[in-house]
């Protein structure tokens, strides 16, 4: 029985590790979507290293670990989304495990491991607007430009348009409530948008 | 520089009291410095520097200042909690992660007038001895962000900010720390965890209470916006004759952000408890939107407990000891007195709702938001969330059993008073309140048939085969 018990245990881990890493792979993994094309592969440049170690300059030495949130901020704001290498990157900077990044990046609802669209539309659902009509506009916005919801979740919210032009996402309290329904388009703010100003609205970033 | 007026559309209203917002949506108004220095900004950013750090607390407690954030805590006291004896740097956190829904007003004072929260926190942080400040914005405001580090940068060209400030020998450093989108970052130790770049799971208390366990585990102060612009007026004014607006114990003036079913929804600045429930949303609002009537007011952002417009209340009010009978149009707008109704002024968020609308759809968007923004920390508020978020899907598809209403019930008072976190009573307390409330509207729309209805993907799967063989 003793004499079974490494062996047992070398057979269980070799079904195991296997496994769990390519579970592991397959949650930092981000998929292409209709909207990778309009966002730059992630490459870092001379410029986005000058720009991170400016922010990581902003915490106590000893305490880098907290730029986690503006590094990731810059990946974003320059490639679309967080893909794996960006994670790696950022634990590189930070000299800290990719799974102390990839905790932060999955806890988040306003950081994306997938590509949207070139325009991405986050519309406020919550009371105030809810009750402006936010659900209106966005249906009116899915079917001006043709996308379809019907496959978005809690885990996947983003839904990206046929062409990667748009994509649309229901976000939690944007904090206009007295303006209400509102949306975000990247980081443009518009307010006061019922259902029927949705085209002026898509005709703005074409 | 010319005068500076108003936009036509924004004027104040006569009864309204403008401190924090008199520059909010003024003609000619910009972000920059010049702008607010032509103003008359930062003087008594100045004023305070020739007191000594007591000083400055001293008056802020003398205002009687409570925190604008939600709590209500007493700010003096607050910055009195760091420890006498401490060795460690201090931090002063601004809360700028507005998120309580129905709740607007740092938006604006971040977009529009940078420079007013610069030298209240300039002021602060002279006050509790922090050399180190980091302003915490939502990442909803992309703009606020870049027009708060442009104006940090402008005060800093000046001298309000970095080393020897205005020949004091103070030194003081601003940074912008953008949030990712969390709502759970609003509480303070939620939002410290995310400023250490972890999840935002808030710390317990005690024994992590900022002010001795904050930051990188030193002393820290977290205020929100509003509060911190508040301590510029107050060494303005005096503490003592800051405390002469309002009332006793409910000092000040604060800005309430009505939304929902009014005919002028907006930002309204008025002094705290002079001003009743129906003078706001009658007077200010201009009263409910055409042949409606109100059905019930949210008073304090989304987690406080909606109080129906129908119902009496017996409290004292302000300057009155004695109780008496009032009715909700004449409940005073100030901290104690809404406590004292069973609900709270919290952030100053009034959500106004008309007899249009089903309370339980109202409920169903309320358990959503509570059920999205869960941390997943403490299993109460975790899965007691998605329930009640499930059992109100069932009661606005029709699919609810007058069972469904009890069981959505005990589920919130397991939840109210078992997490780490005051998210759990922000969860709780919306359903116990429109369940209690409102029990024969949402009653009325379950049926005992239900019963017979598959309520979970077993019971699905099951009739599925049965109806097959």
């Amino acid at each position: 029985m003793t004499d079974s018990e490494p062996f047992l245990l070398r057979f269980f881990a070799a079904l195991i590790i296997p496994m769990s890493d390519a579970i592991l792979n397959e949650q930092v993994a981000s998929h292409q979507t209709a909207g990778t094309k309009h966002h730059t592969p992630f490459e870092i440049t001379k410029e986005i290293e000058k720009q991170a170690d400016q922010r990581i300059k902003n915490y106590p030495q000893d305490r880098k670990r907290s730029a986690v949130l503006p590094l990731l901020h810059i990946v974003q704001s320059e490639f679309g989304f967080i893909s794996p290498e960006a994670i790696e990157w950022v634990a590189g900077k930070l000299e800290i495990e990719p799974i102390k990044i990839e905790e932060v990046v999955t806890f988040y609802p306003g950081l994306r491991q997938h590509a949207p669209g070139k325009y991405h539309i986050r519309v406020c659902r919550t009371l105030s607007c809810a009750m402006g009509g936010s659900y209106e506009l966005m249906d009116k916005l899915c079917e001006l430009a043709g996308i379809d919801r019907s496959e978005s979740n809690h885990h996947n919210p983003i839904a990206v348009s046929p062409c990667g032009t748009w994509s649309v996402e229901f976000a939690e309290c944007l904090a206009s409530c007295g303006t209400a329904p509102v949306c975000l388009v990247n980081n443009d703010f518009h307010e006061d948008l019922p259902a029927g100003k949705a085209a002026d609205l898509l005709a703005n970033y074409k | 520089m010319g005068k500076i007026t108003y936009q036509k559309s924004k004027q104040p209203h006569p009864r309204e009291m403008r401190l924090i917002f008199r520059n909010i949506d003024r003609e000619g108004w910009d972000p920059s410095l010049k702008t607010f220095l032509a103003d008359g900004g930062y003087k008594e950013l100045k004023k305070a520097l020739k007191m000594t750090p007591g000083e400055v607390t001293d008056e802020v407690k003398k205002s009687g200042l409570r925190g604008r954030g939600g709590a209500g805590f007493p700010t003096g006291v607050k910055w009195g909690f760091i420890p006498p004896n401490n060795q460690k740097p201090v931090y002063l956190i601004c809360n700028c992660d507005e998120s309580e829904p129905g709740t607007f007003k740092d938006r604006y004072i971040v977009h529009q007038d940078p420079h007013q929260l610069i030298e209240g926190m300039v002021i602060s942080c002279y006050a509790v001895g922090a050399k180190v400040a980091y302003i915490y914005i939502r990442e909803e405001f992309p703009q606020a962000a870049e027009i708060v580090e442009q104006a940090i940068e402008e005060a800093r060209k000046e001298g309000f900010l970095g080393k020897n400030i205005q020949g004091s020998k103070f030194d003081c450093e601003f940074y912008v720390h953008r949030g990712a989108g969390a709502y759970i970052c609003g509480e303070e130790t939620g939002l410290i965890e995310s400023l250490e770049g972890k999840r935002p799971y808030p710390r317990i208390k005690p024994p992590y209470f900022p002010a001795a366990m904050g930051l990188y585990m030193a002393p820290t102060i977290v205020n929100n916006v509003e509060t911190l612009c508040h301590v510029r007026h107050i060494i303005g004014m005096s503490g003592e004759d800051y405390a002469k607006i309002g009332t006793p114990r409910n000092t000040g003036t604060r800005i309430l952000c009505v939304s929902g079913d009014v005919q002028k929804p907006g930002y309204y600045e008025i002094e705290v408890g002079k001003m009743t429930m129906g003078e706001l949303l009658n007077d200010l609002c201009g009263g409910p939107k055409e042949d409606r009537s109100f059905k019930a007011v949210i008073p304090g952002g989304s987690s406080a407990k909606i109080l129906r417009c129908s119902d009496k209340f017996n409290v004292s009010c302000p300057p009155d000891t004695e109780k008496r009978e009032i009715s909700f149009e004449e409940i005073p707008l100030d901290f104690d007195t809404m406590a004292a109704c069973g609900s709270m002024a919290g952030s100053g968020g009034v959500i106004v709702i008309d007899d249009s609308r089903k309370m339980s759809w109202v409920l169903n968007n309320i358990n959503e938001f509570y059920a999205h923004e869960s941390c997943g920390q403490c299993t109460p508020c975790r899965e007691g969330s998605t329930w009640m978020k499930k059992i109100t899907d069932r009661l606005v598809a029709g699919k609810a059993t007058p069972s469904d209403i009890e069981t959505l019930e005990s589920v919130a008072y397991q939840i109210d008073g078992h997490t780490i976190c005051a998210f759990g009573e922000a969860c709780a307390w919306p359903v116990e309140a429109i369940v209690d409330k409102f029990r024969d509207e949402l009653m009325a729309e379950t049926s005992e048939e239900n019963e017979a209805l598959p309520h979970n993907c077993e019971e699905e799967a099951q009739r599925r085969y049965l109806s097959s063989v």
